[in-house]
């Protein structure tokens, strides 16, 4: 079920200023783009090779022009093995996000494509893109947009991993992406397209 | 009482810096006593109900997939851990940090399995290194400076010796990448179960969390029964509090929800949630002190402690420190009597987020305390004597040849490992006056 109608979530882009601010404030830094073009703009902008993207219609589509632009040639893993991860050299990773709570600049990203989500943590740089209905959930439409989420696994994103385990000094990044970037991605999407 | 008294200005610093990033976080939330207060409620009512949440639980975790195990102690839940681990032909295990886990005792008995074991928590990774308990819930090194970890480091992984703390983070947390993908088993706590979908939550900051949960084909769940809350619907509350009084953050970097089984290359990953008792019924059937079963393990408790602040959670000698580690000792712990580790200022009372009356519950401790039964006796008799200065004075050079005649094992009996009797004066001040000298 799109979270949108399950939620009658606004079909206009909500006020993003507050979502952005938050994530600003993890060192995250905020897109809007209203078209596949500016998406696989920014897209190129961001990314490095080797660059991995979830399997989403949305992003192999994204993945075309970017390649046609001089951008780097995208894979789209179905699942990989214990030996393929620990491999695993990937520079830059692009998922979809289920939405994001501009209240705690949090994103959602679930495991509906598994290997994508189980690589997410290695690379240094994690571009997400959220569905801009999406994008301006209070933590209770947060929550039941996870307890409807059919592949079992959610996570709420906060900024970059962070530890402050020596000396309470703050390290991002340590065990996760150095980099995130969150792009709210403004054209109509089927949000059952990646089912 | 635990280990050797060691007073450490580091834990001083980070416990003031915490509860400085709590207070500006606190500050912006107009809502804070209102969420108290709905929070104490939630738990009130799960911990009355207890078996009929957890029942509800159980069926839900069971239609997902999910392989539930009760542990009714401790020993039960590492024999537990040990057959699952052995059934799946486990020789190597990563875990995300979990005092529930220090509660029962796992590493040592997973190691004497023979089993390697890899706490992927920095702070965790490094109290392992060290062969030390963490000093803190939620800061386990707290206790240990650059310059002892990057020498943990160099000597027992074989690193190049660097000393700032970024670089040292880097470095442990790129010797830990390969072991989530060596591990067959990944072995968590939860924060939060909701009875109502069979929903596990679990919040962390690095991510090792996530990476242990879901890259082995083996992940097991280790929770205490009385994390249950009905519906993810009352989460946004303990959200709200638990990071906050915590490490001062709006939410933590991650926040999980498990509620179906995870896909992996070789198929579904094989999930067991183990539901610990451990004492928890029977604090449940006691009005007078089930409270503390409300606990989210914030640790806020233990920052604003001045005990605490000056011996850290070592001090204890209990898997749990601080106030909430007084309690809990007597019921999920050793039974041991921490009740003396308390000024009673109270301050742990007014800080907890779900307004755990703390200070009162203590003092009822106390009150009912054998060893503060006799040192009431003793202050009693103190008193006495030193109502009476002529006896006190008869008895004084008997006290005075019964201090020089200690022995060290007695003292350290009465005053505290690590700790010394001062000496006394050669004369007392009553008589340098009496012979009119100078007293100075």
């Amino acid at each position: 079920m799109r979270p949108g109608g399950l939620l009658n979530l606004p079909s206009e882009v909500p006020d993003l200023s507050l979502l952005f601010s938050r994530l600003a404030e993890a060192g995250v830094r905020g897109h809007l783009v209203h078209d596949r073009d500016r998406l696989a703009h920014v897209i190129g902008e961001c990314a490095r090779a080797p660059l991995v993207c979830e399997a989403h219609p949305l992003l192999q589509a994204v993945a075309l022009r970017l390649r046609a632009a001089g951008g780097p040639e995208p894979h789209f893993p179905k699942e990989l093995t214990p030996d393929e991860g620990r491999a695993s050299t990937i520079d830059t990773i692009v998922t979809m996000g289920l939405g994001a709570i501009p209240e705690t600049g949090s994103i959602l990203i679930s495991a509906r494509s598994p290997a994508a989500y189980r690589l997410s943590l290695r690379p240094r740089c994690h571009i997400i893109v959220i569905p801009a209905a999406c994008a301006g959930l209070t933590l209770n439409q947060a929550l039941e947009v996870t307890a409807s989420e059919s592949s079992g696994l959610v996570s709420w994103l906060t900024g970059l991993s962070r530890t402050a385990d020596i000396e309470k000094t703050l390290v991002l990044g340590a065990q996760g992406p150095e980099v995130m970037e969150v792009i709210v991605y403004a054209e109509n999407i089927s949000w059952n397209a990646s089912r | 009482m635990g280990g050797e008294f060691a007073p450490r200005p580091a834990i001083r610093a980070a416990t003031h810096r915490a509860l400085a990033a709590r207070q500006a976080i606190v500050r912006t939330y107009p809502e804070w006593e209102a969420w108290r207060d709905q929070a104490r409620a939630v738990k009130a009512e799960v911990i009355a109900h207890l078996d009929d949440f957890l029942e509800q639980f159980q069926r839900r975790v069971r239609s997902w997939g999910g392989q539930v195990l009760w542990a009714a102690d401790a020993a039960q839940a590492r024999r537990l851990i040990l057959d699952v681990a052995r059934k799946h032909q486990v020789q190597a295990v990563v875990k995300a940090k979990s005092m529930t886990t220090e509660e029962i005792g796992l590493n040592p008995a997973l190691s004497a399995a023979g089993l390697a074991v890899t706490e992927t928590d920095l702070g965790e990774f490094i109290v392992q290194l060290a062969g030390e308990p963490p000093a803190h819930i939620t800061a386990p090194a707290l206790h240990l400076n650059r310059e002892e970890i990057a020498d943990l480091f160099a000597t027992r992984l074989g690193l190049p010796r660097l000393t700032e703390p970024v670089q040292l983070s880097r470095q442990g947390a790129a010797y830990l990448q390969s072991s989530f993908w060596e591990a067959q088993m990944g072995i968590t706590g939860v924060n939060f179960a909701a009875a109502a979908t069979g929903t596990l939550v679990m919040l962390e900051n690095e991510g090792n969390l996530r990476l242990s949960a879901t890259i082995p084909p083996v992940h097991l769940a280790l929770m205490g029964i009385e994390k249950i809350i009905p519906t993810l619907t009352e989460l946004s509350v303990f959200l709200r509090l638990l990071p906050a009084s915590a490490t001062g953050q709006r939410l933590t970097a991650y926040v999980h929800f498990i509620s179906g089984l995870k896909a992996q290359a070789q198929g579904r990953q094989a999930f067991y949630l183990m539901l610990l008792d451990n004492g928890r019924r029977r604090l449940a059937a006691q009005p007078e002190w089930r409270e503390a079963l409300f606990c989210l393990r914030c640790g806020a408790c233990l920052n604003i402690c001045p005990i605490f602040q000056l011996g850290g959670g070592h001090l204890y000698g209990q898997t749990y420190p601080g106030a909430i580690g007084i309690l809990l000792a007597q019921f999920l712990g050793t039974g041991a009597d921490l009740s003396d580790l308390c000024t009673q200022c109270g301050a742990c009372s007014l800080i907890c987020p779900v307004k755990i009356s703390l200070a009162d519950k203590i003092c009822a401790l106390r009150q009912k305390s054998l060893q503060q039964s006799w040192l009431r006796l003793l202050v009693r008799a103190g008193a006495t004597l030193l109502a009476r200065p002529r006896l006190y004075r008869g008895l004084e050079p008997g006290f005075r040849f019964i201090r020089h005649h200690l022995p060290w094992s007695l003292q350290t009996a009465l005053w505290g490992p690590g700790r010394r009797l001062p000496k006394l004066a050669p004369r007392s001040y009553h008589h340098l006056v009496k012979q009119g000298m100078d007293t100075d």
